[in-house]
C-alpha cells in the first residue's frame, strides 16, 4: 500500500485491509456472549508486523503474515524479511492484532514495542518515536512514527480500529468524521488487585 | 591390580554421578554497602515460595517457543509481584515480561502476563482467567470520547493502562535496566 499523504502513522485505509483479512480467520472475532470473554482454545488473537519499505521518495506500507496467537495473546515477529527491498530499507514501525472480545488495549499491549530505545516503562517521552535501522523512515520530509494497532469487531458486527504510540496516546478512528480521535494518553500500569474473576 | 582398578573405575562412576556444585562458577563475589541492593526486604517466606511456584508453573507451561532466548534463565525476563488475600497462606502472584534484562525491548508477546494464586508452599492451585470486557475496572480504561467525537468505544478491558495525562504511572524508572 502507496504512502498516504498527510499521516505520518499507521493509515486507516491499511488496517481496513489487515481487519478484512484477520478477523475473517478462526476464532478471530470468537467471543462468549455471555461472560465477554474469549473462550479457551477457540477465541484467537492474531498478530502482524507493520513496516514500512522504500526511499525516501517511495514508501510504502506492509505488514508481515499474521502469526497465530493463543486465545488471549500473540506474540509477534519482531523482524521482517521484505521480497522488494533489502534490511536497510525496512523499518519495523509496530505491531496490529486483534481482541476477539473487541477489549481495549491492556498494558502489556502498550509495553510491546520494536525497539526499547522508546524504553515505555522508563522515558514515556512526548516524542512520538521514529523507528531507527539505523537511519530512521521518512517520507518526503516527515518521519514516520511508531505505532501499533488493534482491530477488533464488537457485538453488533461493527469494526473497531485503535492505534497507539509509545506516547501511551490510543487513538480511534471516527467513521462519522473520518478521522483519528484521540481517546487519551496511557501508562502501562503494573498489575494489580483486584483479580476480579479467579477462578474457584 | 585389578581389584584397585574395580576401584578407581567406581569411584569414576561414583563421582560421575555425583551433581557437581556447578550452579555458580568461580569465586562468589559477596557484596559490601555500596555495592549491594536490597531486592526483597524482609517478608514472610510463605510469599518467596509463592513466588518461586508461580514463576516456575508460568515456564513450564508457557506456549511460545524460544521465549526466554537471551535470558541467562527464564527468570532473568520476568518479573514477579505478590499480593496477599483474606485467606491466610494463600498469595495472588502476578508473573509479567521484563525481556530487556535479555537484551531488546521489554515485551516480547501481546497480551500476556498471568496470574497465579499460590499457597505457601508454592503450589500453584489456579490461574486467573483473562479479564473480561464487562466490569469496569478500578483504574478507569482510555478516557471516554465524548459524545460529539462520533467513536463508540472498545469495551473496557481489565486490567487497562492506567489513564495518566501527566507523569505517567509507569513502572519505577528506578528497576534495574540490566
Amino acid at each position: 500500500m502507496e504512502m498516504p499523504t498527510g499521516d505520518a502513522s499507521i493509515p486507516i485505509s491499511l488496517l481496513r485491509d489487515v481487519a478484512e483479512a484477520l478477523l475473517k480467520l478462526p476464532g478471530a472475532t470468537a467471543c462468549d456472549p455471555g461472560t465477554r470473554r474469549p473462550i479457551e482454545g477457540f477465541s484467537t488473537e492474531y498478530c502482524s508486523t507493520v513496516y514500512v519499505a522504500g526511499s525516501r521518495d517511495s514508501l510504502s506500507w506492509r505488514v508481515a503474515e499474521p502469526v497465530r496467537g493463543s486465545h488471549a495473546a500473540c506474540r509477534p515477529f519482531f523482524a521482517v524479511k521484505d521480497e522488494d527491498y533489502p534490511q536497510s530499507q525496512v523499518w519495523v514501525v509496530g505491531f496490529v492484532h486483534n481482541h476477539p472480545c473487541a477489549a481495549a488495549p491492556s498494558s502489556q499491549d502498550l509495553s510491546v514495542w520494536p525497539t526499547d530505545a522508546v524504553r515505555p516503562f522508563v522515558s514515556m517521552a512526548e516524542v512520538r518515536l521514529i523507528p531507527g535501522n539505523p537511519a530512521p523512515a521518512v517520507f518526503k520530509d516527515s518521519a514516520i512514527e511508531m505505532a501499533s494497532a488493534l482491530v477488533a469487531e464488537r457485538q453488533d458486527g461493527t469494526r473497531l480500529f485503535l492505534r497507539y504510540f509509545p506516547t501511551g496516546e490510543v487513538q480511534q478512528w471516527s467513521e462519522a468524521r473520518s478521522r483519528w480521535v484521540t481517546l487519551g494518553t496511557c501508562a502501562p500500569a503494573p498489575t494489580r488487585p483486584p483479580f476480579r474473576n479467579v477462578a474457584p | 591390580m585389578s581389584k584397585a582398578l574395580t576401584v578407581a573405575g567406581l569411584v569414576a562412576v561414583l563421582q560421575g554421578c555425583a551433581v557437581p556444585a556447578t550452579a555458580w562458577k568461580g569465586e562468589v563475589p559477596w557484596p559490601d554497602e555500596h555495592s549491594t541492593r536490597t531486592v526483597i526486604e524482609p517478608m514472610e517466606a510463605g510469599a518467596a515460595l509463592a513466588a518461586a511456584g508461580a514463576i516456575r508453573e508460568l515456564v513450564k507451561t508457557s506456549p511460545f517457543p524460544n521465549l526466554f532466548a537471551g535470558c541467562s534463565s527464564p527468570a532473568q525476563g520476568l518479573d514477579v509481584s505478590v499480593f496477599a488475600g483474606p485467606a491466610p497462606d494463600l498469595y495472588f502472584v502476578v508473573v509479567d515480561q521484563r525481556f530487556d534484562r535479555c537484551g531488546g525491548p521489554s515485551g516480547r508477546v501481546l497480551d500476556w502476563w498471568e496470574v497465579y494464586a499460590v499457597t505457601a508452599q508454592g503450589d500453584v492451585v489456579a490461574k486467573a482467567p483473562i479479564p473480561t470486557g464487562e466490569e469496569p475496572s478500578a483504574s478507569p480504561p482510555p478516557a471516554a470520547p465524548s459524545p460529539d467525537t462520533g467513536v463508540s468505544p472498545p469495551e473496557p478491558a481489565v486490567p487497562p493502562a492506567s489513564s495518566s495525562p501527566a507523569a505517567p504511572e509507569s513502572r519505577s524508572p528506578a528497576s534495574p535496566q540490566q
